[in-house]
């Protein structure tokens, strides 16, 4: 081992934690290059290509160890580099806060992150400058690898919960403006939500809505229809192909598994045909029929996966009871097999909860429609109509939460179920 | 003319209407009452007739669920946005002239006449004699200063909805013109989907055979099986194979047969063979109705396979990207995946509208940002703005299983790799890679396939559209969107289906040579 | 080669739990160190702390003298085998032994040659060179063992540790093992930390041996030393099948004898040599089973045969004194005294010589022989 071990693999914690959020601060900087472009502000874009230009040389030149040679060329760019970024972000600042609109939210958003590190770039390079020039004391090398230890731990996950700050705005961003959308007075889609503002109205419309409530309706029976109807026949079939080896089982369940490759949509028309056939059309039958179909192979797939699981000898001994099979449908299997159940109930509520295409297609009453399509025709294809966008929110959110709350309390099976499912198929 | 007025002969439902005018002598300006009602075909038009006024040169049509009282209303904040009106018709000599026609509309039908002032508007009103269409300049309709009369399809209309209508004609000046100008007639063009009762016999017949067929063949495997014991399964899993066999072999095999028919809605039950016409005409120049010598399915194709593509990949990306991040040892960890499942919660076609609000020109977006950009009605941006929105709405799921995955990777390899000092990104790319591929793989397949044919997302989103020309597919259409609008609007049965079988067999074989390719790779990895 | 130094380290998870208290030894260099000791006594996290895999709570740890608390673990110039074998295992042996190495950058970094030379080297010293491009799901459990070992090796450390790398192996291979890893410490001369929580690696494996029990190292010393000169009882009961036969009484004037002792009027009694006599009070009196005579059919005797186990080379006899059981080895009796041992008989005399006994304090710590 030799005495300079230490030095040898220690870059300052300071250093380090700069090139972290810098790499936070680019992917910010690219946005505001964004930003720029799209409003049309070509010198805010060319300031913030500057940001990002010099960004890029911070996170990219930082040397992973201690430099083998001294290198003052690269401790100079880093100093010169974090400068030009907190000069450049400030001038962008500035010219936004002198243009017609003013300084916003999103300009603080984007520049700040480029000022900060620049400015911690510069600090923490000037603190470091021995170790650019591969100066360092064994004593300096040991109290900072002390020191990264210590605090490595705090920077990196601080810098992971900003990510997933941003990354969580990201994703709650359209259901936070339906909800502000919601509340706001009017109809129009160019809203002024504030708290003093905030009114209930579209919600009080939308609960005392006959039309409203028809759709719901519509929804839970067809959705509760199509997860007993679709339990009834795919448990069976699941138990079937697990538990008994036939001639044409294979074939069977190859058939399931083609199934899922055939898109709704292109069998529209012929599906239309068939149903117009069996004079299923504009009814609820025919709808939980079709939805049924639609999750048939899924839930096939899943409980027979997890059939295969419970040990015959449970059955057998059952029998040598005297059980018959329903008894051993109900008092073994099912009890058993509780989860995969619950997850195939859950898929298929969900599935006719949410369908539109084939809801849009078979419908014709409107008191038959069901939450999707009377939504939707609320809002059609207007361009901009301002005419139901508040109610619109309104209806969106009562009937989001609902199903929001169903997938976080039972996320985890989803999860799992769409894993197994994915793997096996 | 072409098949696409043969889609307005459909059968239909008469919506009540009633119908007032007033002759245009000063404000208020002519409105007419329309309530739509019951059947309404999935656009949602309305057929409307005004006559034109010498000397304007524009005619701005406006919707409304409360009644127009004074035109001042009106203009320039309408019941649309801003004063921007919901249709608007340009006059000129010569279209290629104009120079203010910037902005995009959603694309509406019209005709018009020099000659013919329509008294009443018959459900089947067909494009006859003496009725012209407009030239289209970047989507506008143009007519010329001598048209008398305009009848047009007005879209956008809501169902079940009250809903008024004014016209107002500019001239010049730039001011409103309403004298002279008289609303014809107005009425739901309820073109239906809906075919009417043709022999159903037909379709009994082929159900008789495959449910007759499926049981007889599993009552005689039945009792042909050689064991007692499993023979019982023919028994559990018939009513699930029947089911399945019904509703989607048959249609599946009856839209095969379809695509080589000349089924449309307008001879309903009495298609023909007519061999590989359908798949002839799909690449043929008759289609090519914009003369750029691709007959719309090219373009479509193109875009599909970049809307699959961009899709899938930014969901992988940023699934794994994500995962990683869930699963590397942060604070709230339970917190923060419950905040990342929401756009994957959020019931599909709900997000995708609220995404339409707000990616509208006056949405939030562009409040936000400050800009200006109509996300939906330029051509570039359409595109991007619909990957976009299924990007966000399809992360989620691929970081949820991601995340599961990765949690099933033993950790004290990465110890035997920390203690070799096998750095950050090395970990990745060949440790953590290598063993999410088994799961990563089929979940890619299946994204893909499904992307593919995702529908709702672009149909809610733009409807296929910016339309740019009739009867050629819109900037944002991929295929099948626009075998929706084939067999649907148009109502062309066979066509659609041919359309359809190219779709399925273009699936097959980008599947089979998919897992071809990442079997071979596993075997060499 | 490296010397490795272990000054006042403790680990604490919370404040409720102490996996290594105060652990203080250095081990020279070359030397093949065992720490042993039963489940939960600290013996793998001190090594994973040594490795850099978890957090030193208190105290140095050095390598070559330097003290590398700090140092990520790549830094140390150690190789670890663990006790899962670790195994990369989408890659064959090959690349397992060839992937830490190609990884290396910068001043680090190996040509192709050397990487090749040194995974050949390997492979060839653990007989693994047929098996170069299997992967691991192909292998043995031993196969695999000597991969992660091999892998360990490639980085030609200063210190090699091994974390119970022959648990998962059945006992055939375990023994093969054992002289495989003893003939590898001797050609190659690493210094060796190894940890286990057999005793029988560890007396036939280590230079010296680590016993530690709840976080607190018991005794550090050569292994014979350990057995025959026991530091406390703990030790005395860990190392040896079957174990030290442990007798608590009282000390005094130079004998001792047995509490707990239903005897009544005869209690068991053994007169101490003159090394302990000099001990007053409560203690224990400790000796190995090999090391105990039985006299059947002493009238002095008052043990009772209580049971027996007849393994073939020896016979393990277990005695009842009303009160004690205690257990003796007996090599080869012959055909007369399997008899009487079958018979159960009792009045049974124990011998023992003095060398043999071993006293300790209440507290169980050895009394130290004057």
């Amino acid at each position: 081992m030799k005495e300079n071990l230490a030095v040898r693999w220690w870059t300052p914690v300071s250093l380090r934690a700069v090139a972290s959020f810098g790499w936070i601060s680019l992917m910010i900087a690219l946005f505001m290059c964004a930003v720029s472009w799209m409003r049309g502000d070509e010198s805010g874009l060319t300031t913030a290509f500057m940001v990002v230009i010099a960004n890029s040389v911070i996170v990219f030149i930082l040397p992973e160890d201690v430099p083998a040679r001294p290198v003052p060329e690269k401790f100079a760019l880093f100093l010169v580099s974090g400068a030009s970024m907190t000069v450049f972000s400030l001038s962008y600042i500035i010219h936004r806060a002198d243009s017609s609109v003013g300084l916003t939210l999103v300009d603080y958003w984007t520049a700040a992150p480029s000022m900060l590190v620049g400015a911690a770039a510069v600090i923490a390079a000037s603190r470091s400058s021995r170790w650019f020039m591969g100066k360092a004391s064994t004593e300096e090398a040991l109290n900072g690898l002390a020191r990264s230890r210590k605090h490595s731990g705090a920077i990196i996950q601080t810098a992971k919960q900003i990510v997933l700050i941003h990354l969580g705005i990201f994703a709650i961003l359209p259901p936070l403006w339906t909800v502000m959308l919601s509340l706001s007075p009017g109809n129009s889609l160019s809203m002024d939500f504030s708290i003093s503002t905030a009114t209930l109205e579209h919600y009080e419309k939308m609960w005392g809505s006959e039309r409203f409530w028809g759709w719901f309706w519509n929804s839970i029976i067809v959705s509760v229809a199509t997860t007993i109807f679709g339990l009834t026949i795919a448990f069976p079939a699941a138990y079937g192909f697990s538990r008994y080896r036939f001639y044409g089982r294979k074939i069977g369940l190859f058939m399931f598994l083609i199934v899922q490759m055939f898109p709704g949509a292109l069998i529209l028309v012929p599906y239309f045909i068939v149903m117009k056939g069996l004079g299923l059309l504009n009814t609820y039958a025919g709808l939980v029929v079709a939805y049924s179909v639609t999750a048939l192979p899924l839930c096939v797939w899943l409980m027979k996966g997890f059939f295969d699981t419970i040990p015959r000898e449970l059955e057998e001994a059952a029998r040598v009871d005297g059980c018959s099979q329903m008894q051993i449908f109900s008092r073994i299997i099912f009890p058993l097999s509780l989860p995969a159940v619950a997850v195939t109930c859950l898929f298929s509520f969900l599935a006719a909860w949410n369908e539109y295409l084939l809801a849009l297609t078979f419908l014709s009453d409107t008191d038959r429609y069901t939450l999707p399509v009377g939504l939707a025709s609320m809002v059609s294809s207007a361009q901009a109509g301002d005419s139901y966008w508040g109610d619109f929110a309104a209806a969106s959110i009562l009937i989001s939460i609902p199903v929001v709350l169903l997938f976080i309390t039972f996320q985890r099976y989803l999860v799992d179920g769409m894993v197994a499912g994915a793997v096996k198929g | 003319m072409k098949g696409r007025t043969a889609g307005i002969t459909a059968a239909t439902l008469l919506a009540l209407l009633l119908l007032s005018s007033t002759t245009a002598q000063a404000t208020p300006p002519p409105v007419s009452e329309v309530s739509i009602d019951g059947d309404v075909d999935l656009n949602n038009r309305v057929r409307y007739a005004f006559q034109t006024v010498p000397e304007s040169v524009k005619y701005d049509i406006y919707y409304s669920d409360e009644s127009f009282n004074n035109l001042s209303e009106i203009v320039p904040t309408a019941s649309s946005v801003s004063g921007f009106p919901d249709a608007w018709i340009f006059v000129s000599e010569d279209p290629a002239d104009d120079p203010s026609i910037q902005e995009t509309l959603k694309f509406f039908r019209c005709w018009w006449s020099p000659t013919i002032i329509p008294e009443t508007l018959a459900t089947d009103f067909q494009v006859e004699e003496g009725w012209f269409e407009p030239t289209f300049s970047t989507g506008m309709p143009v007519i010329p200063p001598d048209a008398t009369s305009v009848v047009c399809d007005l879209p956008g209309i809501v169902r079940g909805q009250e809903v008024y209508v004014a016209t107002v004609a500019i001239d010049e000046d730039g001011t409103s013109v309403t004298e002279g100008l008289e609303v014809l007639s107005a009425i739901t063009t309820a073109e239906s989907e809906r075919p009417p009762d043709p022999d159903m016999t037909r379709v009994y017949i082929a159900i008789g055979v495959i449910v007759g067929g499926l049981s007889l063949t599993a009552i005689v495997l039945y009792f042909l099986s050689p064991s007692r014991r499993e023979r019982s399964g023919y028994l559990f899993v018939l009513p699930a194979i029947l089911l399945l066999a019904t509703l989607t072999f048959y249609p599946v095999g009856y839209g095969i047969y379809l695509s080589f028919t000349d089924e449309s809605a307008e001879n309903y039950g009495e298609g023909e063979f007519v061999g590989l016409d359908n798949y002839e005409l799909l690449f043929s120049d008759e289609r090519d109705y914009d003369g750029d010598g691709d007959p719309g399915f090219w373009r479509t194709f193109t875009f599909t396979l970049i809307w699959t593509f961009g899709c899938v990949i930014m969901h992988m990306l940023l699934g794994v990207l994500f995962a990683m991040l869930l699963e590397s040892g942060i604070i709230g960890k339970v917190a923060w995946r419950t905040i990342l499942l929401i756009p994957w919660a959020v019931p599909g076609y709900i997000s995708v509208i609220m995404w339409r609000g707000m990616l509208n020109r006056f949405g939030w977006v562009n409040g936000i940002l400050t800009s200006d950009i109509d996300y939906l009605g330029l051509d570039s941006w359409a595109k991007f703005s619909v990957i976009f929105v299924n990007i966000w709405m399809g992360f989620s799921f691929m970081t949820m299983t991601t995340s599961g995955a990765l949690a099933g990777i033993p950790r004290d390899m990465y110890e035997a790799a920390n203690i070799d000092g096998v750095g950050r990104y090395h970990r990745f790319r060949h440790l953590t890679l290598p063993q999410l591929m088994p799961a990563l793989v089929p979940l890619s397949l299946l994204g893909m396939i499904w992307t593919f044919n995702l529908f709702h997302v672009i149909f809610l989103m733009t409807g296929g559209g910016p339309d740019r020309f009739y009867g050629e597919p819109g900037v944002t259409d991929i295929l099948v969107t626009f075998v929706y609008d084939v067999a649907f609007i148009d109502g062309e049965y066979g066509l659609g289906a041919a359309w359809s079988v190219i779709i399925f067999l273009m699936l097959i074989v980008f599947s089979t040579a998919y897992l071809v390719v990442t079997k071979a790779g596993e075997v060499d990895g | 080669m490296a010397e490795v130094g272990f000054d006042g380290v403790w680990k604490e998870y919370d404040s409720d739990s102490v996996a290594v208290k105060d652990l203080t030894i250095h081990v020279e260099s070359g030397e093949f160190v065992v720490l042993v000791g039963p489940s939960g006594c600290g013996k793998t996290t001190s090594l994973r702390m040594l490795a850099g895999l978890e957090e030193i709570t208190e105290g140095n740890i050095s390598i070559d003298g330097v003290v590398v608390n700090d140092l990520p673990p790549k830094a140390r110039g150690i190789g670890m085998v663990f006790q899962s074998y670790a195994l990369y295992p989408h890659m064959n042996v090959e690349r397992n032994l060839s992937f830490g190495l190609r990884m290396q950058k910068g001043a680090e970094r190996l040509d192709k040659e050397e990487i090749e030379n040194r995974v050949s080297d390997a492979a060839e010293l653990l007989g693994l060179t047929e098996y170069l491009d299997r992967l691991p799901k192909n292998l043995s459990g031993g196969q695999r063992q000597r991969v992660a070992l091999g892998r360990a090796l490639v980085r030609q450390p200063e210190v090699l540790l091994m974390d119970e790398p022959l648990s998962n192996l059945d006992a055939k291979l375990r023994n093969q093992m054992r002289i495989e890893l003893r003939r590898l410490h001797e050609e190659l001369g690493t210094t060796t930390i190894y940890v286990t929580h057999d005793q029988i690696e560890a007396m036939t494996l280590a230079d010296r041996i680590v016993i530690m029990n709840e976080g607190r190292m018991q005794q550090f010393s050569t292994p014979l030393e350990a057995y025959h000169h026991p530091s406390n009882t703990f030790v005395a009961s860990f190392l040896g099948t079957p174990p030290m036969n442990l007798v608590e009484g009282n000390m005094s004037e130079g004998v001792f004898v047995a509490t707990d002792s239903d005897a009544g009027e005869k209690p068991f009694t053994m007169k101490m040599p003159s090394h302990y006599s000099s001990f007053e009070g409560e203690c224990t009196l400790g000796f190995r089973p090999e090391n105990t005579a039985l006299k059947i059919g002493d009238n002095n005797g008052n043990f009772e045969i209580a049971g027996f186990e007849s393994l073939g080379s020896e016979t393990i006899v277990h005695l009842d004194h009303p009160g004690i059981r205690i257990s003796a080895v007996w090599h080869r009796p012959g055909p007369e005294a399997n008899r009487q041992i079958m018979d159960r008989t009792s009045n049974v005399r124990v011998e023992i010589d003095e060398s043999d006994m071993r006293l300790f304090d209440s507290e169980g710590n050895a009394v130290k022989e004057v």
